[in-house]
């Protein structure tokens, strides 16, 4: 069900104000109305904002240097806990920004070594000082490179040249008389020459390498220890994490302390709170102040309040798939209790596998138990576990256990107890067709209370029930046994069908605009028909699962018997080999039937039944509370 | 008859043999490269996203395998026609010219419903990814997209298995 939402003025002294707004983010019951207006403590959020990221940041940098935090649930924590490490996650976050900012210096730096080294090594076997290479009054001096032929062009040509081969190419210092740098310039350029400038070194190209070696030999170790202390820091990632909670914690506050109007010595709080939990946010406000109005009202017909969910526990698990959707408009109708036993049973027949259903069912209760997941995560595991449970309980069925026919494991010809998809094609469509029909007559019901909850009897027999008679008609003229059975099945036709082509216009005056609507509703009979049809879909999935794990069956029994011949060790190498190859394939199987039926599933109940009555223009209810990513948020 | 060479020596038997095996590898290959080229580029757009936005790894690999499965619509076809046609048993005595073009014929709903389904549907999973780049509330909105174009696989699916089972 929806749960009664109420809208309440808070209005206290703006001296209690941060203490009240701490009880209620305490509390988690009241969501804060914006008053859409620009902070009054801008600075505040500004430099909680800027906090939030420089940790965020601190938190991704340091992620590669800790150790993956071990399996398991998350730790639990209060919140008083979580504000603790506020300090610490702090002097973290200056400690790991630093630590980055070194290594990417030294970095840097080796960088720079290295570009040098890369530049000089050509030249490495030059026994002249670098700064020697200037030009005097007489001579000039080339540095560059030159293709190794055209190396003894240039001496044919009379140059000096001292000559560094490497590879194709070759560096080539050159000494020329002044008088003839323009007859080398025109050589130089006839053979391509490749101009090279020293950088700023002294001493041998040799030397000045044999420095640079040396700068990163000890850059690197600076790094090193750099590296350490990132580790270090790092053991302690989990700390920020809990710091960037508390920080978030602050600027949700912040958030909602901007949204509260605020006169010379006092405040107005406008909000909404869940009916069931008014007194949980005054007595919250009562501990934090002593002079306060505490005020609740129903919401007026023109507010929009925000919509929570309250379910038995049982179904609760499916809100998510209901969410997945959309939230349910505040004055529709929640849809998770209606959803969740067609889920439940459409999930169980396209897996339809009792040991595929068994191993979710055992794995998502494991996964609950030791892995402890939270929120929307939580309720998803729960689906899929209902779902295991669905499908083993369906396998005996229509189904199969691991892909093995259960006659064949129990020697028995009773299995399947209601169909074998492969052999009763027909009677398996019409169960999924006749299923879908009870899914959609159930939407259809569920919208005709809502006519009737909402004073419009009208609607409710002439849009709603009219097409049950039609479709309950038309479906029982193709089946009817007998003569009598087809009379009231062309009774009830005509009852619903003479309903639609009269009643669906009612609002108009004209007569003939009036039949044009009806014949309009009318042609909708395609739309249902298509609905039913798309019910195959569960026949189709359980064929499809059924067949993907007889045939790997068949593959591990292929693997077993390709050692047939071999005596015992054959035999032992076979039975391994198959029984890996079959887990393999039958986790591969279990994984993609298992996304085909969760989604299938979710698509009927989106399409074909939410879209009889769902209306799903909710938005969620969102209450100041702590919202923790670290830990598990416990009370105390 | 010299000119029709290997063709004329085959019997009717062997010639159903033919055009069954034919529709196994039809209905395996064209629905598998569908999904192959579906799977591939709606993979590429998820690790787009996911560089990005890691914790996005989930939900985008959920779009990226949606159509993966008309690979396994075509292989499970192709696995029905090979235990009907008695061809996985050794037991093809019975495969007349005819049931030959019946299992080939059944073949053929899948084999290019699945093929072009499955293109299709990856250009809906890329651009549900990317919305989830934008929206990491979209999730079902494009899981459902994406879903809309299953439905005519699974009809091609549906036809495929009748056209097998009463072939």
């Amino acid at each position: 069900m929806i749960v009664p939402m109420k809208r309440l003025t808070l209005i206290a002294l703006k001296a209690d104000e941060a203490a009240i707004m701490k009880a209620l983010q305490r509390a988690g019951a009241v969501e804060v109305i914006s008053r859409g207006e620009e902070a009054d403590d801008a600075a505040l959020r500004e430099r909680l904002d800027q906090d939030a990221q420089r940790m965020q940041t601190a938190a991704e940098l340091l992620k590669p240097y800790g150790k993956k935090p071990p399996m398991g649930p998350k730790p639990e924590r209060s919140a008083d806990e979580l504000y603790a490490s506020t300090a610490e996650s702090a002097a973290l976050t200056e400690r790991a920004e630093a630590l980055g900012a070194k290594l990417a210096a030294l970095r840097q730096e080796t960088e720079k070594h290295r570009a040098l080294i890369e530049q000089l090594s050509p030249w490495r076997e030059l026994t002249a000082p670098v700064e020697s290479i200037r030009p005097t009054k007489n001579i000039r001096f080339e540095t560059g490179f030159l293709k190794l032929q055209a190396v003894e062009s240039l001496l044919e040509a009379g140059f000096a040249a001292e000559v560094f081969p490497a590879g194709q190419e070759a560096a080539v210092l050159i000494a020329a008389n002044a008088k003839d740098q323009e007859a080398l310039q025109q050589t130089l350029k006839d053979l391509e020459f490749a101009e090279y400038s020293f950088p700023a070194v002294t001493g041998t190209p040799a030397a000045a390498i044999a420095k640079a070696e040396g700068e990163i030999a000890s850059l690197e170790k600076q790094a090193d220890e750099t590296l350490a202390a990132l580790k270090e820091t790092a053991e302690k990632r989990a700390v920020l994490l809990e710091g960037i909670d508390a920080n978030n914690f602050e600027r949700e506050r912040a958030a909602a302390a901007n949204a509260v109007e605020k006169t010379q010595s006092t405040f107005v709080l406008e909000g909404w709170v869940r009916e069931d939990e008014v007194e949980k946010a005054e007595q919250a406000v009562a501990a934090a102040a002593d002079v306060f109005s505490f005020e609740v009202r129903d919401p007026l017909p023109e507010e929009n309040p925000p919509s929570a969910m309250k379910n038995h526990k049982l179904v609760e698990p499916f809100e998510s798939i209901v969410t997945m959707y959309a939230y349910p408009s505040y004055r529709g109708i929640d849809a998770t209790a209606v959803t969740a036993p067609f889920y439940f049973l459409f999930f169980g027949m396209m897996l339809s596998d009792s040991g595929y259903g068994l191993a979710l069912f055992i794995g998502g209760l494991l996964f609950s138990k030791f892995l402890k997941p939270q929120g929307g995560m939580a309720k998803l595991v729960k689906v899929i576990t209902y779902g295991g449970l669905s499908a083993a309980l369906c396998g005996p069925f229509i189904g199969t256990f691991f892909g093995m026919n259960w006659n064949d494991m129990f020697n028995t010809t009773i299995f399947p107890l209601l169909f074998d998809p492969m052999v009763d094609v027909m009677p398996m469509m019409l169960l999924s067709c006749g299923l879908g029909l009870a899914h959609m007559y159930t939407g259809i019901i569920v919208k005709m209370y809502m006519c009737f909850r909402d004073g419009d009897p009208q609607s409710a027999i002439f849009d709603q029930l009219s097409w049950m008679l039609l479709l309950t008609g038309l479906i029982l003229i193709f089946v009817a046994p007998n003569q009598t059975i087809k009379t009231v099945a062309i009774v009830l036709t005509a009852l619903g069908g003479g309903m639609l082509l009269l009643f669906s216009g009612r609002s108009k005056k004209n007569p003939f605009m009036r039949i044009g609507s009806g014949l309009g509703a009318l042609y909708n009979i395609t739309g249902y028909l298509s609905d039913i049809l798309s019910y195959v879909r569960i026949f189709a999935l359980g064929l499809v699962s059924g067949a993907m794990g007889m045939v790997f069956n068949l593959i591990g029994g292929m693997v077993h018997d390709a050692f047939g011949g071999l005596g015992v060790a054959g035999a032992v190498i076979g039975t391994i080999l198959a029984a890996a190859v079959l887990l393999v394939l039958h986790v591969f199987s279990l994984f993609i039937n298992t996304l085909g039926a969760y989604a299938h599933c979710a698509r009927l109940q989106f399409i074909e039944f939410y879209g009889k009555f769902y209306e799903a223009d909710g938005r969620e209810f969102k209450p100041l509370r702590f919202n923790a990513k670290s830990a598990i948020l416990r009370d105390k | 008859m010299e000119s029709n060479g290997i063709f004329a020596s085959l019997t009717p038997n062997e010639w159903g043999i033919f055009f069954t095996m034919l529709g196994v590898a039809i209905s395996a290959v064209l629905a598998g490269i569908g999904s192959a080229i579906a799977v591939g580029r709606a993979g590429q757009a998820a690790a787009g996203v996911v560089a990005e936005q890691p914790d996005r790894f989930g939900n985008c690999m959920v779009l990226q395998l949606l159509p993966g499965s008309q690979g396994i619509y075509g292989f499970a076809v192709a696995i029905l026609i090979l235990i009907f046609s008695g061809v996985l048993g050794g037991d093809t005595a019975a495969l007349t010219l005819n049931k030959g073009l019946s299992y080939f014929a059944a073949s053929l709903p899948i084999g290019f419903g699945g093929l072009i389904s499955a293109l299709h549907q990856a250009k809906v999973a890329v651009s549900g990814i990317h919305m989830l780049a934008k929206r990491a509330d979209g999730f079902g909105n494009a899981m459902m997209f994406t879903l809309m174009v299953e439905t005519y696989a699974l009809l091609s699916l549906i036809i495929s298995v009748f056209l097998v089972l009463f072939a």
